[in-house]
């Protein structure tokens, strides 16, 4: 069953998937050469930081390329479904929506862990070179939590798809998320009222968590970031729940179905 | 035992009609105002309607997708309701026959996708989908993606998963709608062969020819409401009644008068006349011939038909305070 998601998952996307790998290089080099020249040599990063200022915009772009990817995929997955008939027989076979949606979670997340590890190879690189590969399992551990929340925002942006029936929303989304992300720059930068809808985001907890894995001076890996990621994936994931239980007592309902 | 049995079903969709730029206010669109309807183990159902009459939606409600507002459904003897989960394994849909797959996955994956779904494991699923790829003449495309395969080949794929996991009660939603006569028959003959070995099939269609050749026993289904149901025979003598006796004028002159019988065509040289005769078929044919002859018609050929379900259907839908 994964095989068939996975399959039409590269097939589909197998060029966009190249394309972006590139672009985000294109895209942190263009910002670190903006931070320069506005910031200096250290590019507009917090002062507290040690990191690589490459490095720090490579983990900012990985992260938001990576919920921008999550967020189209399953954005639109209730929605062409429902266009393309598969959601009907969904509903009538004897499995459940939510035990598909998770199954068409996973060969994303595997995908979404490679393209990130290929968008963000300096980051990698630096938490290889400076704390060996345990640091570097834990920092994929880190963005595999992170993507949970990112995969239930991605579903609610789905409902609310499949609901207004159009695709609109999921564009104004995502450029919502790449504005206000958290993660391509500190968040000091903002006006303080505006400083909670980064807040709001889970992107700005994984990049919180990962760089603070690979700016520590210490010995050990800062893993003050981690909690903060977990207590965002839990409240998603609670408000995701609510939201699923409703949506699947409405689409029986004959509201969006 | 009872395939489906449908007792009083209500469905009531809430819309939003819009008025202005943003304002709107609630509709309530009754669907279904209570469908009851079933029919025998191992028979062909036909429920048969105009567009928009609630085929659909019974169709929906029968495979577990919606719930009834009231009422409910019986799938050899599971609640569509109360027993979703035992239906859905029993059961085998087709809601639309060239929708459901994945566009970029060959035939052959798609089915084993959709085994998989229904709890078979890879090796059966992939067994169970090459046996029917052959049962639908899929055989020799089954490594093809889907995205090329022609409506019929889609239409015949939509049937192949719906008996991926051997289901002894099929529902098919309009299985011939858009297919060139060929395809059509090809389903039909796959159909007749599954009733054989004893499956349950249910189709929606407002195709009457084709419920006439393949239904035990069919339902008229109009506004939500079932108005008539029986064999096709039991509703062609209810509502079908009079036979017609059509004949053939030939060199119709200009002031052509018709008497009681009605035009059917009209070609300037060839003119089809048809009148309706609840006698038997020798005073049938005797009485147009007299009529004929009164108005000094010549008369090229007659026939007599007997009404079809279509006659029926025409007559219950164009007229339901008959029924």
């Amino acid at each position: 069953m994964i095989e068939a998601e996975v399959k039409e998952f590269i097939v589909r996307d197998l060029w966009s998937i190249t394309a972006i790998i590139i672009l985000t290089y294109v895209f942190t080099g263009f910002l670190y050469i903006a931070g320069s020249a506005f910031g200096g040599s250290s590019g507009s990063l917090s002062t507290s930081s040690n990191i690589d200022p490459f490095a720090y915009r490579a983990v900012g772009s990985s992260i938001v390329v990576l919920s921008m990817m999550i967020l189209s995929a399953m954005g639109q997955y209730i929605y062409s479904s429902m266009l393309s008939g598969r959601l009907e027989a969904l509903l009538a076979s004897p499995i459940s929506l939510s035990a598909v949606l998770v199954v068409t979670a996973i060969p994303m997340m595997i995908f979404g862990l490679s393209i990130f590890m290929a968008t963000a190879a300096p980051a990698i690189y630096i938490a290889l070179s400076k704390y060996g590969v345990i640091t570097a399992i834990e920092s994929i551990a880190i963005i595999a939590i992170g993507m949970i929340p990112l995969f239930i925002l991605g579903f609610l942006l789905s409902i609310a798809i499949a609901k207004l029936g159009s695709p609109v929303i999921l564009n104004l989304s995502q450029a919502f998320i790449f504005t206000f992300s958290g993660a391509l720059y500190p968040l000091i930068i903002l006006p303080e009222l505006l400083r909670l809808l980064p807040l709001s985001l889970p992107t700005y907890y994984i990049a919180e968590a990962l760089r603070g894995l690979i700016s520590s001076e210490s010995q050990l890996p800062a893993l003050g970031g981690v909690p903060r990621l977990l207590i965002v994936t839990l409240a998603y994931g609670s408000i995701g729940s609510i939201l699923y239980r409703r949506f699947s007592r409405s689409i029986r309902g004959g509201v969006a179905a | 035992m009872l395939a489906v049995d449908a007792r009083d079903l209500i469905k009531r969709y809430v819309t939003k009609r819009r008025r202005g730029l943003f304002g709107g206010e609630k509709v309530v669109i009754e669907a279904l105002k209570g469908v009851s309807f079933s029919f025998e183990k191992g028979s062909i159902f036909g429920l048969l309607g105009p567009n928009g009459a609630g085929k659909t939606t019974t169709v929906k409600i029968l495979a577990t997708i919606l719930l009834p507002d009231g009422g409910d459904a019986y799938i050899e003897g599971f609640s569509v309701t109360k027993e979703a989960h035992r239906v859905r394994e029993i059961l085998g849909v087709v809601f639309s026959a060239d929708r459901g797959f994945y566009a970029r996955l060959t035939g052959l994956e798609n089915l084993i996708y959709y085994g998989m779904l229904y709890g078979l494991s890879r090796f059966d699923a992939r067994r169970k989908a090459e046996e029917l790829l052959d049962l639908v003449d899929l055989g020799d495309s089954r490594h093809r993606l889907y995205e090329e395969y022609s409506l019929g080949m889609r239409a015949r794929l939509a049937l192949a998963k719906a008996l991926i996991h051997d289901p002894s009660v099929v529902i098919l939603d309009e299985p011939t709608i858009g297919l060139d006569p060929v395809s059509s028959r090809r389903i039909r003959e796959i159909l007749k062969k599954l009733s054989r070995e004893g499956k349950s099939i249910m189709i929606t269609t407002h195709n009457m020819w084709e419920a006439e050749i393949l239904c035990n026993y069919v339902a008229v289904i109009m506004s939500g409401r079932i108005v008539a149901s029986g064999s096709p025979e039991d509703l062609r003598k209810r509502y079908g009644g009079q036979r017609y006796v059509e004949i053939e004028v030939l060199d119709p002159p200009d002031d052509l008068r018709v008497g009681d019988f009605e035009v059917v065509r009209n070609d300037g040289e060839i003119v089809v006349l048809r009148t309706r005769s609840s006698e038997d078929i020798a005073s049938s044919i005797e009485k147009a011939l007299l009529e004929a002859r009164s108005l000094g018609l010549r008369i090229a050929s007659i026939r007599v038909r007997e009404p079809s379900l279509e006659d029926v259907f025409v007559e219950v839908v164009g007229n339901p305070t008959k029924i």
